[in-house]
């Protein structure tokens, strides 16, 4: 499998991986795609469903704010039907809060995000579970996703151009390299327990909180730390807009509404296995009391479930202190300048909302290394219905 | 999350045979958490489909001591014998282990919205830039109402129907309204249903696929 330009294997199915697939694939690139369980069963399908705006992370980091709006904005227009847009409200329960309003609405703004702040009673009036309480409210343009539909939107988006080859329940066993160079992978089927190898001119590693275990297969060190979070929901959907506490990012400070349902996240701690992520002791009780300074009655509406998943954060050595203060963003990789590998990309970090623009920014990388000038056209181009997928080719039909 | 560890033995169809494992768990934690494990430190090559780890994905829906249900919101203190047989859906192809390939419902759902109006506070306009509060329609396309569903002949199924049926009633153009009327009412369509609903029993987000089927009856 291959033309012009050449085969490229990408290293997992995540969100990061199936936009960059589909993002290659419409530049014209022969894409296979190796995952080794279903398709966002890592991280992405596990994410909070949170379709960031960018305002959360305005005080901390304007740029990565700025490519959250502008991505949020791509992805309502590309895959309108994965995303419930009913904008977001960030509370200021208490007076620390408030201190905080004024700055916080200025990042926005510095940011390009167009925060507006409204009277409390216009507030009550939307969300009748929000606290009477409240002292401010702020309106922004966040959403909720179904991380499962937008990402296998791409998926079909790539199957479409007939440059995609999806290997599900395929796991790389070795990566084989010789004088700097990736010669293949060597994979097992889990499907029928067969071995085989796979050559590709080009190969990019976009494994998530795995990244790291993959890099050190092609004997290349990659700081990547797996950092799992708690996410606790309820039965009852309590609101439309995404309501998030409007203070200093940190834990238990986000509530997704989606479908007929209500999830608070998230915790954070750091990891050193992202395959198996239970709930930390304590959590449930922190997100039940967190949820009720911004929704009384929370606790009332009945368990639905709990669930954690493993963030990939960049660049994170495991004694960090202050999780919450790592960042959001994302790196591209050129391992042929660092590494000395002549054709590995690494693809890392991010969320969820700027899968997209990971998924280009990787494909431009690939783009200069092979000396190539092909613009992207994700950004414009909105994506087959997720139920396309299924008849795309998936599971080889 | 929750102490109290036992024994548990889960026996899982792959290919024709049921294979056991024994091992310990948390009873707070779900079939999908005890499949991860097995997975994770017992035998590397079991696969089963999962994504969202809180019922909104569907991809997880198997048939557990029985009953189609959704791995992930299945705990295994629902079983106090402590002993779970967990199987492949019916009336898919299997692929591998507990991986099946749901095309063949999916197919038969229309390609159109999957977007609806919220049902909460439709009485307030919602902020500037939003025609109207939305939601997600409420099918996970899990399969288990196919897999539940006892008809034999060829028929588009409860969760086809149910989407057919919920499409009807969002569209305004006629011709549309049309096309999709003469699936829901054509030789496949809702004449087949042998009025079971089994598929409302099993349907892990009550979206009541035999109501919509009555339903379109109604309206025939």
């Amino acid at each position: 499998m291959s033309n012009r330009l050449g085969h490229i294997v990408v290293i997992g199915g995540g969100g990061t991986g199936i936009a960059t697939m589909y993002d290659l694939c419409r530049r014209g690139f022969k894409v296979t795609l190796i995952e080794r369980g279903e398709l966002t069963s890592g991280t992405t399908g596990r994410h909070h469903g949170q379709l960031h705006c960018g305002a959360r992370y305005a005080m901390g980091d304007r740029n990565i704010a700025r490519e959250c709006m502008h991505e949020s904005e791509i992805l309502r227009k590309i895959a309108p039907q994965a995303i419930e847009y009913n904008k977001g409200l960030f509370v200021a329960v208490d007076d620390e809060d408030m201190s905080y309003r004024e700055q916080f609405i200025e990042a926005c703004l510095e940011s390009d995000i167009p925060a507006q702040e409204i009277p409390v009673p216009q507030a009550l009036n939307y969300e009748k579970a929000l606290s009477v309480k409240i002292k401010a409210a702020v309106v922004v343009p966040d959403g909720t996703i179904d991380p499962w539909r937008l990402v296998i939107s791409f998926a079909a988006g790539a199957l479409e151009t007939q440059n995609a080859q999806i290997c599900p329940y395929t796991e790389v066993i070795a990566i084989n390299t010789s004088d700097e160079h990736i010669d293949s992978i060597s994979v097992v089927d889990h499907t029928n327990g067969e071995q085989r190898t796979i050559d590709a001119d080009l190969f990019i590693n976009a494994a998530g909180p795995w990244a790291g275990q993959i890099a050190q297969m092609a004997g290349i060190p990659l700081q990547v730390a797996p950092s799992p979070g708690t996410m606790l929901v309820v039965k009852g959907r309590m609101s439309n807009m995404v309501v998030s506490r409007l203070h200093k990012a940190g834990d238990g400070d986000i509530i997704v509404p989606q479908r007929g349902l209500t999830i608070i996240g998230s915790t954070q701690w750091l990891s050193e296995d992202p395959d198996i992520v239970r709930i930390h002791e304590g959590d449930i009780p922190f997100l039940y009391e967190s949820a009720e300074a911004m929704f009384p009655g929370f606790s009332e509406q009945k368990f639905h479930t709990a669930w954690a998943a493993a963030r990939p954060l960049y660049g994170v050595s495991q004694d960090a202190e202050d999780v919450r203060a790592l960042s959001r963003d994302f790196a591209a990789i050129d391992h042929e300048i660092a590494d000395k590998i002549d054709n590995m990309v690494s693809i890392v970090g991010g969320k969820a909302t700027t899968l997209r623009g990971m998924g280009e920014v990787a494909t431009d990388m690939v783009c200069k290394k092979i000396g190539v000038e092909i613009p992207c056209t994700t950004a414009d181009i909105v994506l087959p219905s997720h139920r396309e997928f299924y008849k795309r080719g998936y599971h080889g039909n | 999350m929750g102490t109290d560890e036992h024994m548990y033995s889960i026996s899982i169809l792959r290919e024709e045979e049921y294979m056991e494992f024994v091992l310990n768990l948390s009873d707070e934690l779900t079939i999908l958490d005890a499949l991860d494990e097995i997975r994770y430190t017992m035998d590397s090559s079991l696969q089963y489909r999962h994504s969202c780890h809180h019922g909104s994905c569907g991809t997880c829906a198997c048939i557990i001591e029985g009953t189609q249900r959704l791995a992930c919101m299945t705990r295994l203190s629902e079983f106090p014998d402590r002993k779970i047989s967990v199987r492949p859906l019916d009336s898919f192809r299997i692929i591998s282990d507990l991986v099946v390939d749901i095309s063949s419902m999916v197919q038969k759902m229309p390609v159109n919205s999957y977007l609806r109006d919220s049902e909460l506070n439709t009485e307030v306009l919602p902020p500037d830039g939003i025609a109207s509060w939305v939601r997600f329609e409420n099918c996970i396309e899990c399969g288990s109402c196919i897999s539940a569903c006892p008809v034999s002949e060829r028929f588009l199924g409860p969760s086809p129907l149910a989407a057919i049926h919920t499409e009807i009633l969002k569209r305004k153009d006629p011709d549309e309204i049309r096309e999709l009327r003469a699936l829901a009412y054509g030789e496949t369509g809702v004449s087949g249903c042998d009025k079971h609903f089994i598929c409302s029993r099993v349907c892990p987000v009550k979206v009541s696929p035999g109501k919509h089927i009555t339903e379109l009856r109604r309206e025939q």
